[in-house]
């Protein structure tokens, strides 16, 4: 676990990546009380005002803080870029476990993972919206519908390589049961690599969630989401183009923060893979 | 390689089955009644009954999948809502446009990519490295849309060098080529970082092996080294990722051609999203999914005649 840390710390870009974020989960938590100003409240008066003491990153066209709503809207991403994965990785790496370990099962659910891989990942998700209609619960599960695949192939893979190793094979001989065998013995062995990949799919996920509120398929207004609040300055580009060059700047901020994570972790967690990927 | 060729093609079927059963669910799970939704709350009944009996609504749903599946196969993807005419000409219409936006947008990728992946190998650990990795890194950490609203801004409206948006015919015309170049580089910066990240990787990985230190002893020059005998072996992987990212970028054009005003496919089926014109988005979604697919199928099999390891798994 140290030896783990101690290549963890090494890793500068990590290290930085962390920073970022447990910054960004320290203002969405304290939102309420470092936003300068309610981030619903109109002040038609001062709209697409530029950056100043009272507003530091300028107002919108509703002369709404720009600064408190990418605040505010730190909970909403960080809430479905974390939710969209959770939801993701819990039926992706159950199909994945079932599949790689009941090979009646295997065929019959990597077809259907095929199925969902053969839509690109953006498609996917705007198609699922679009069925089911805009809302934050539909995000999520549209944001996760798209990473069920690539979990499911992820931890098929795993249970694949495990199965055949002695201590898999001895836990069978004693008469362990399957779910014993699958949750207890393979999964904690595979959790390494579901944790490398999960912080880089929350980066995704982020990203793709942003791209449905952009394309209005996302939350509905007034609540600040950051793809929302850039689409929203599109109209006012050429006299404030800071209202929707900040929010954008906010989603770079916390993708870049996962994905930096995700590379460390990598490195960090197994050394093998991450030479040969950062590499 | 045949039986290879031929059990691909047998992979595929299942899947291109299964595409056209989740196209044909997208109207099935519309929550409350869509012809409601599409006939509006405050319609007649006459013209709500007019609008299920077109759409099929009142047979059973394996009926309306067999009609469904056997008109699609036939080329028929039904009427659009709004303008009444063939979803198949709405689409074909467009689908040029975004085949010159997805093309020019690669040939950007691989131009921008290949050398930057392949200098940042040969100069590894340099600033030179650092910087174009570390400029992949945050280029894949941008989001598109936001990518092309700071180019709008800057290169359209500050700058004035190129149109904000549309399409002024082929990209071999000087205006054509003035409005493709936004959204196509808008389009290739996640390609990019991808194909400079493989190339790299793909690189380091070919300039460890014994053959390339064995070219290197013999007196090879430092440029046949990397030209010659390193840079084909590097770039076998990278030709699937190329193959994989076109299918990426026909996906990334929903939200460019939207941006952009581009009258691509991607337009259309965002159009057709928001006014909730069933028939074209499912001709859209059923159109991509299955290029997509027949794309990462051509990618199998260039790849399974480039490394011949492949066919034998």
């Amino acid at each position: 676990m140290s030896e783990m840390w101690r290549r963890f710390l090494r890793h500068r870009l990590a290290v930085a990546g962390l920073g970022l974020i447990l910054v960004l989960i320290l203002f969405a938590l304290a939102a309420p009380r470092v936003a300068p100003h309610d981030p619903i409240r109109q002040d038609l008066p001062r709209a697409l005002a530029g950056p100043s003491a009272e507003f530091p990153l300028g107002t919108d066209e509703f002369g709404r803080c720009i600064l408190s709503r990418i605040l505010y809207g730190a909970r909403l991403s960080l809430l479905v870029g974390v939710i969209a994965t959770a939801i993701g990785a819990a039926v992706g790496i159950l199909s994945g476990l079932a599949a790689g370990y009941f090979p009646r099962l295997d065929a019959p659910i990597m077809r259907v993972m095929d199925v969902l891989l053969a839509f690109p990942s953006i498609l996917l998700a705007i198609a699922v919206v679009a069925a089911l209609g805009p809302s934050l619960v539909n995000v999520m599960i549209a944001v996760g519908v798209r990473s069920i695949p690539s979990y499911a192939r992820l931890a098929r893979s795993m249970v694949l390589s495990l199965k055949e190793l002695e201590f898999v094979q001895g836990a069978t001989a004693l008469g362990a049961s399957h779910p014993r065998v699958l949750f207890r013995h393979i999964l904690p062995n595979s959790v390494s690599p579901l944790l490398v990949f999960s912080s880089m799919q929350i980066a995704t996920a982020i990203l793709l969630a942003a791209i449905l509120s952009f394309l209005g398929l996302g939350v509905q207004p007034p609540t600040p989401e950051w793809g929302k609040m850039v689409s929203d300055g599109r109209a006012y580009l050429m006299e404030a183009p800071h209202v929707s060059l900040f929010p954008g700047l906010a989603i770079f901020v916390a993708v870049m923060g996962f994905n930096c994570l995700g590379d460390g972790l990598r490195d960090a967690l197994d050394p093998r893979v991450g030479r040969v990927a950062v590499e | 390689m045949i039986r290879y060729i031929l059990r691909r093609l047998f992979q595929t079927v299942p899947v291109l089955f299964g595409v056209s059963l989740l196209a044909f669910a997208i109207m099935h799970v519309v929550p409350g009644d869509p012809v409601r939704l599409i006939a509006g709350p405050d319609a007649p009944e006459s013209v709500v009954q007019r609008v299920r009996a077109e759409l099929g609504l009142e047979r059973p749903l394996y009926v309306q999948y067999l009609t469904f599946l056997t008109r699609a196969l036939q080329g028929d993807l039904g009427r659009s809502l709004r303008s009444r005419s063939p979803v198949t000409v709405e689409i074909w219409s467009r689908f040029p446009a975004t085949l010159e936006l997805t093309t020019v947008s690669m040939v950007m990728a691989i131009l921008v990519g290949i050398p930057l992946g392949l200098v940042a190998a040969v100069r590894r650990s340099s600033w030179l490295d650092y910087l174009a990795m570390g400029a992949g890194l945050a280029s894949l950490s941008m989001p598109i849309f936001w990518v092309a609203i700071v180019a709008i801004w800057l290169f359209s409206l500050h700058l004035g060098w190129l149109p904000v948006s549309g399409r002024a015919g082929p990209f071999w015309e000087w205006e054509g080529l003035r409005h493709i170049l936004l959204p196509a580089a808008t389009l290739a910066t996640t390609s990019v970082a991808i194909i400079s990240r493989l190339t790299r990787s793909g690189m380091l990985d070919v300039l460890g092996r014994e053959y390339v230190t064995t070219a290197r002893a013999k007196g090879v020059p430092p440029l046949g080294v990397v030209g010659k005998h390193a840079l084909a072996n590097a770039l076998i992987p990278v030709v699937t990722v190329v193959g994989l990212q076109y299918g990426f970028l026909l996906g990334g054009a929903v939200v460019t051609e939207t941006i952009f005003a581009w009258p691509g496919v991607g337009r259309l089926a965002m159009t057709a999203i928001l006014q909730r014109d069933y028939p074209v988005v499912q001709g859209c979604v059923l159109l991509v999914a299955v290029v997509f697919v027949l794309v990462n199928l051509a990618v199998d099999l260039l790849y399974g005649w480039l490394d011949p390891r492949i066919r034998y798994e």
